[in-house]
């Protein structure tokens, strides 16, 4: 992720900040400034609780280029407490067993890459299982 | 409205790696070096968590104990040795994750394992001046010790983090007394993978006579002796100096030892003496006095009284204690440990 992109899109990687339609109410991640269910230009900025459950997963034993040391990891479709679905890694899976739908998770400020070793390192939210 | 902390919160990271196994790769007596040290284990972070993304957890913790909103914070302080860039601060990823920029001061702070205490201070001093309503002071580290090295089976991970201000405290600080030379115990150069150390050197001119200054220091400042103190946390570069630190100065053994993360954390350095005062806070009961005395190689101390609140009992349903994240652990081995702290070296 080059150094402008990552700066643009910060918010909603770092703080789970998405869009709320003002006219029909559609919630949106990341932030959208257009309603695709009404084409209402008028969306405000809606602040996500963090919390989620787990839809579907799936491990990833051959990883992307600058992923590979953490294999096996795990990635997943995981549906917010407001009702928005997202793709999200799921970090801190210690037994595979637990990855059932349904499994209550929060959102986890976590690296997401580092490229190269003089390059920005991007941060922003993954999701881990709730142990408490 | 006294002046004292509103909340705080703490993050270790899960995973572990036991002296015993750091040992049996170096081919020492793990039993002997455990009881030496009086340390089981530590904890190390995932490949993905550093000193950012602990400072960030444990801030977003301390932030809903307190009941604040992020537009009320007006100055963050991260304390750290292991910032992860030279050049860009910590300070202002975790400012921007908890959502409260732009309109606050924030900075890294470095001064070995005491610039978390040393970020305190300066939001006590902003607090206390009007200047800002209420501030962070976070101490967070990812400690690195060379492969083989005494450091290597204490060097830990974990962040502890302090709001402050006037609004019903749930400990309001009675004074502060810090003891500083240049004293060269422990030290890592610009550019040095790992730091280097003076050996024994680290102990009677180095951590007990600034812990035990600054401790004297507090006690003439303010009037009282130690015996008005309930407990007591000392910074813990392993788990024997805090206690003989202790016993120098007369202290029993029961106004310390809840303090002692360290014996299944390790030492999370600038985290430290702080990890030890958030699990006494975890503890106490209002109306108790806590001594706070941190300790920065290079060389420093500072010590903090504190008068615990009812205030505590309040806000303690919204607090996540230091025992849930020690007891929420998995344990690695020493390959799979040097994988995550990037001891691997692929190209």
């Amino acid at each position: 992720m080059g150094v402008a992109r990552s700066w643009r899109t910060q918010k909603s990687r770092y703080r789970l900040t998405g869009s709320k339609c003002t006219k029909c109410g559609a919630l949106y991640f990341p932030i959208n400034i257009v309603c695709i269910k009404c084409t209402s230009l008028d969306l405000e900025e809606f602040q996500f609780s963090g919390k989620a459950k787990l839809i579907e997963w799936t491990r990833v034993d051959e990883a992307a280029k600058g992923f590979e040391h953490l294999v096996p990891y795990y990635f997943g479709i995981v549906e917010l407490e407001e009702g928005v679905r997202i793709s999200t890694q799921i970090v801190d899976v210690v037994d595979e067993n637990i990855l059932q739908p349904g499994l209550q998770l929060q959102m986890t400020f976590r690296k997401l890459g580092e490229g190269t070793e003089e390059g920005i390192i991007n941060y922003g939210l993954k999701a881990e299982p709730v142990d408490w | 409205m006294s002046l004292g902390i509103l909340g705080y919160g703490v993050y270790i990271p899960r995973y572990r790696i036991s002296v015993h196994e750091i040992a049996r790769i170096w081919h020492e007596d793990g039993e002997s070096i455990s009881k030496g040290i009086n340390v089981i284990e530590k904890a190390v972070p995932a490949m993905d968590e550093d000193t950012a993304t602990i400072s960030v957890t444990a801030v977003q913790n301390a932030l809903r104990h307190s009941g604040l909103s992020p537009s009320e914070i007006g100055a963050i302080y991260v304390g750290s040795e292991s910032h992860p860039y030279a050049v860009k601060p910590t300070a202002v990823t975790v400012a921007e994750a908890i959502g409260a920029t732009p309109h606050l001061t924030a900075a890294d702070l470095e001064f070995a394992c005491k610039a978390g205490t040393a970020g305190m201070q300066m939001v006590f001093g902003l607090v206390a001046a009007d200047e800002i309503r209420a501030g962070i002071a976070v101490g967070t580290d990812c400690a690195q010790g060379r492969p083989g090295d005494a450091l290597e089976y204490t060097a830990g991970a974990g962040g502890a983090a302090f709001v402050i201000g006037k609004n019903k405290p749930i400990a309001t600080l009675e004074g502060m007394y810090s003891y500083t030379t240049d004293t060269p115990d422990f030290w890592r150069r610009e550019g040095a993978r790992y730091p280097s150390h003076a050996g024994r050197f680290t102990g009677a001119p180095s951590y007990f006579r600034h812990t035990l200054s600054a401790t004297q220091g507090l006690l003439d400042k303010l009037g009282l002796s130690l015996n008005d103190f309930d407990r007591v946390s000392f910074h813990q570069p392993n788990g024997r100096f805090p206690l003989s630190a202790a016993k120098a100065l007369g202290i029993p053994l029961e106004k310390i030892q809840d303090a002692l993360c360290v014996r299944r954390i390790g030492n999370t350095y600038s985290a430290s003496s702080m990890m030890g005062f958030a699990r006494q806070l975890d503890l106490a009961k209002p109306g108790e006095r806590i001594l706070l005395v941190s300790y920065g190689s290079g060389a420093g101390s500072d010590a903090f009284s504190f008068v615990v609140t009812d205030e505590i009992l309040e806000k303690r349903e919204r607090s996540i204690p230091v025992d849930k994240y020690m007891d929420r652990r998995t344990e690695l081995d020493y390959a799979l440990y040097a994988k995550h702290r990037g001891k691997i070296i692929m190209k």
